[in-house]
């Protein structure tokens, strides 16, 4: 097999990166601010996904983490992912009551359609409604129809708002994957941010043709998705990870101008019984710490926007 | 059978000597990554670059955490160490970003090639297109830091059966693109003279921590047993230990203060030569290679 000429061809390189979806920044050589309007130091935010598995979800051609894997019918995988919503999802909203902290609940909107109860029990929390698409069988992918995108952005977008009364200003594809256009559907049908990129430690701005959305970071190698379901990794190391890591980006704010984070649960994973206790002591060390600004993933985008941009 | 054919057997038992400079028994180094991954890279032969149909925001978006944010803490943790980075680099970086490449200069870290892009493999290429390819980065790296290019790593270990000669030919001094060995080893290659240095792939963050999916607690752990054998082995004849890493997986808020301690304990022992790829390479090379060579009875090899 020879190679074609083309394939040394490097017709991108220039200073910069080599696309045009947002401008490079050297978080560490990049004057910020030294804190938040509010004084704090570390926005954390703590993004729930809240998420329906249909029992037939195609497998191709993405899977997402939690897809239906069993062989035939998977009885199984979709009633334990039911058990996030029926059950799991309760004791999380009383962890996070417990430690005075709201959240941002990313629907899949099939899962508010099935369980309203879930998006009133949310608002009556105080927690961001958020869209995460329709549900994991309908992921944003590749080269997909662009149509067929729009509609279900829009579908998603529609039913969250007539379900929660609320204007729907967040974003989070649903199994963290999008298609070549995501990002500029998501400006068009006038969302405020992303929350897909686990690039940065602070808030910057996506561009494409429909204009700005601010993209907010995902804690990707803590979210309880990776971390305990696909790599397996022991729970005492989750929680020990995530306490460290909070600290380090307080230490690093103080010194070099505001940082932002995020904790990615998922209840069917992380409110298990024998989890919890894990998650209560995490939220407990967050709690613990004057320098933290516990709010949704909106409040901190707006602040980041107003202030910090 | 299909066998690389760089080497002789070599038994790790009654082999010549190898003293470090200052009398030292191990030789540590930090291979540090330095990645640039294409949004749009041309597809290949041989192996898919991403693993999600594209955009694979979830991993692009990963491995780019290194150059906007992770790079800068890295480089801190090293130089309050006094460890010098020795780099693994996708040479269009210093196109992309020279920011980066201009502090690896200032802290004096060794610059080498890991190719141009990571998204670039050496696969089905001939050996002019490999050749190509080495004196583009040659002559990148001389523009962007003045150093010469001594040291090669496949980009994404992507090397085939002729990369190794044609990196001879080339001039490059030593390859990590082989996993044989705890000390450096001289290459059969059919013109010029090329050494192994050892790589640690074990060590690699990449595998380690996003492949098997074990924790840094583990890794802190394996990292000091590493220090602590090859010591010992060292005190018979030297020894090098190399820690493969990527920015965008060691420095995580939640992992950099483990390479700290990593660092702490093996700065701490004596008998540890801080060194770079190159100086490893040269003190092997001026001191050791030859009786190497002559003890596997391999050629002499033609001086380049």
């Amino acid at each position: 097999m020879t190679l074609a000429r083309t394939y040394l061809d490097y017709s991108k390189r220039r200073p910069g990166l080599d696309h045009d979806r947002f401008d490079y920044r050297r978080l560490l050589r990049t004057d910020l601010p030294a804190t938040w309007p509010n004084g704090k130091l570390l926005a954390l935010s703590i993004s729930i996904y809240v998420e329906y598995f249909p029992m037939d979800m195609p497998r191709e051609p993405i899977l997402p983490p939690g897809g239906m894997q069993r062989p035939g019918t998977s009885f199984w995988d979709y009633t334990l992912r039911d058990y996030g919503n029926r059950v799991a999802i309760f004791r999380l909203m009383k962890a996070l009551g417990s430690a005075g902290m709201r959240a941002t609940a990313a629907f899949n909107s099939e899962a508010a359609r099935r369980y309203p109860m879930l998006v009133e029990e949310a608002k009556a929390r105080g927690w961001e409604v958020a869209a995460c698409g329709v549900d994991m069988g309908q992921l944003h992918y590749g080269d997909m129809d662009e149509a067929r995108e729009r509609a279900l952005i829009e579908q998603s977008r529609q039913v969250l708002c007539d379900l929660s009364g609320q204007p729907v200003h967040g974003w989070y594809s649903p199994g963290n994957t999008q298609s070549k256009n995501t990002q500029r559907l998501v400006t068009e049908a006038g969302f405020e941010y992303l929350s897909d990129w686990a690039n940065d430690d602070l808030a910057y701005w996506l561009t494409s043709s429909a204009g700005r959305i601010v993209s907010m970071p995902l804690n990707l190698e803590l979210s309880d998705r990776r971390f305990l379901f696909e790599q397996n990794q022991p729970l005492d190391e989750w929680e020990r990870r995530s306490i460290i890591g909070i600290a380090y980006l307080c230490q690093e704010a103080e010194k070099r101008g505001i940082r932002q984070t995020s904790l990615n649960l998922t209840p069917w994973i992380i409110a298990q019984p024998y989890r919890i206790a894990s998650l209560k002591r995490v939220l407990a060390a967050i709690a613990a710490r004057d320098e933290i600004w516990v709010a949704t993933t909106g409040e901190i985008a707006a602040a980041w926007k107003e202030f910090g941009e | 059978m299909r066998e690389p054919g760089h080497y002789p057997y070599a038994p790790y038992t009654g082999r010549p000597k190898i003293t470090w400079p200052g009398g030292n028994r191990l030789a540590f180094w930090v291979g540090a990554n330095i990645e640039f991954y294409e949004w749009a890279p041309p597809p290949s032969n041989t192996r898919s670059v991403w693993y999600q149909p594209e955009p694979d925001i979830t991993n692009y978006s990963h491995r780019d955490y290194g150059n906007r944010v992770a790079f800068d803490r890295m480089a801190d943790v090293m130089a309050d160490h006094g460890v010098r980075g020795s780099v693994s680099l996708n040479v269009a970086l210093c196109d992309h970003l020279p920011g980066i490449i201009d502090r690896c200069c200032e802290l004096e870290w060794e610059l080498f090639s890991h190719g141009i892009y990571n998204t670039r493999y050496l696969y089905d290429m001939t050996e002019d297109q490999q050749r190509e390819v080495i004196r583009d980065a040659r002559d990148t790296i001389k523009r962007a830091s003045g150093q010469t290019l001594d040291g090669w790593l496949s980009p994404a270990v992507s090397n085939i059966e002729t990369t190794q000669h044609v990196l001879a030919e080339e001039g490059i001094k030593y390859t990590l693109d082989l996993m044989h060995d705890d000390q450096p080893t001289p290459l059969n290659v059919r013109a010029g003279k090329l050494i192994s240095i050892p790589y640690a792939i074990e060590l690699n963050d990449v595998p380690f921590f996003n492949f098997r999916g074990l924790s840094t607690s583990e890794y802190v752990t394996a990292c000091k047993a590493q220090c602590d054998q090859l010591l010992e082995e060292g005190e018979e004849s030297g020894t090098v230990m190399c820690l493969p890493l990527h920015p965008y997986v060691i420095a995580q808020p939640h992992r950099i203060e483990a390479f700290s301690e990593i660092l702490d304990y093996i700065c701490s022992k004596s008998g540890v030569w801080l060194a770079t790829g190159r100086e490893i390479a040269d003190h092997f090379l001026d001191h050791h290679e030859a009786s190497f060579r002559d003890w596997l009875g391999m050629d002499r090899g033609a001086t380049a």
